[in-house]
């Protein structure tokens, strides 16, 4: 649990930021934002795959499975497939300006399935336990929410400086590259 | 590139040792021990203890309002007086975790509560994810070093020369 909830959290937090960076990048088409909406795709994926891994082994004993076609779970591999699929695209244009405007509306269009991970347990009926903190009020004894809270702070501060270190290596990939003359007219330096 | 592996030696030394802290803890104060371990070392507790309560074993005694089972783990049985409060967990056929301290007076073990199965091996590979994910970001610091020096010997910041001055 310590492991799990703070992996999700941080993922659909990760999906937020990549959401707000490619609608800035699509009304100021700064290529520093790109980089920093990249990078969230690309950190965003390994922290979903670690949230839908450490889901499956807290399944196994609680639930008896390690997979169970649960909407929460649905929803949330679909997330990790938009992600993966973001990255691919990006991958796949040649053009770099028509690379970051398409990422970015399929990141816009995505974003519709992180209230549905949200909310799956609340609309649905699941096997995924409803929302611990809600507005109905917190559902953890005092001596887990602790902990836990010290492991979000955790997983938070690691997702900012994986993203921030990835950001960088994208602009330095860039600015070599605009060095070696292959994308001189699109890196601003 | 000197202090970036050195970092990263120190970071790992410092895991290594929060792995060993945390296996000493475990095998300290929460790794149950068996019936044959348990009357090996006279155990006086507290100490968990894990094994199966025996068909046929559970009964109440109605005097002292004590409840009295036999555990057996590996084929080692070990007579039980349960003191704590009352609990549907406590079933007969079923493998659980006791509290307690043997008792030399009475040659049994004495046990005050009930606690969960742990789930170890699940936890260590939940936290395991995180080898991985330090993995991941070493490669990425790793390559944000090469590329500053590879730019820096491409001298992209050098001034340009002007002619005409």
């Amino acid at each position: 649990m310590y492991v799990h909830v703070p992996f999700a959290s941080t993922s659909m937090a990760a999906y937020a930021v990549l959401t707000v960076a490619s609608l800035w990048y699509l009304w100021k088409r700064d290529p520093l934002i790109d980089n920093l909406a990249h990078a969230t795709a690309g950190v965003g994926v390994f922290f979903t795959s670690g949230a839908l891994f450490t889901g499956s082994v807290w399944g196994k004993p609680t639930w008896n499975t390690w997979w169970t076609w649960d909407a929460r779970l649905v929803s949330f591999t679909i997330l990790l497939l938009i992600l993966i699929g973001y990255l691919m695209l990006r991958t796949f244009v040649e053009d770099k300006e028509r690379e970051a405007r398409y990422a970015a509306i399929l990141a816009i269009v995505g974003a519709v399935d992180l209230p549905i991970v949200h909310f799956s347990v609340e609309w649905w009926r699941t096997l995924h336990q409803p929302l611990s903190i809600s507005q109905r009020g917190i559902a953890i004894a005092g001596v887990m929410l602790y902990p836990l809270i010290f492991m979000s702070v955790g997983f938070y501060l690691l997702l900012t400086y994986m993203v921030g270190v990835r950001t960088q290596m994208l602009y330095l990939k860039q600015l070599l590259e605009a060095k070696k003359g292959r994308l001189l007219g699109e890196v601003h330096l | 590139m000197k202090g970036f592996y050195i970092r990263w030696g120190g970071l790992i030394l410092v895991g290594l040792w929060i792995v060993a802290v945390g296996t000493q803890r475990y095998n300290r104060d929460v790794r149950p021990l068996t019936p044959e371990e348990v009357l090996k070392n006279h155990s006086p507790g507290p100490v968990r203890m894990l094994g199966m309560v025996d068909a046929g074993s559970l009964r109440k005694d109605t005097a002292t309002s004590q409840i009295l089972f036999s555990i057996t783990e590996n084929g080692q049985r070990i007579p039980v007086v349960y003191q704590g409060k009352d609990t549907d967990n406590l079933r007969e056929l079923k493998t659980l975790v006791l509290v307690g301290g043997w008792d030399d007076a009475s040659q049994r073990f004495v046990a005050q509560d009930i606690a969960l199965i742990p789930n170890y091996g699940f936890i260590i590979a939940a936290y395991l994810v995180m080898v991985p994910l330090a993995l991941f970001l070493f490669m990425m610091e790793r390559r944000v070093r090469l590329l500053y020096n590879e730019i820096k010997q491409s001298k992209l910041y050098e001034p340009e020369v002007r002619e005409f001055e």
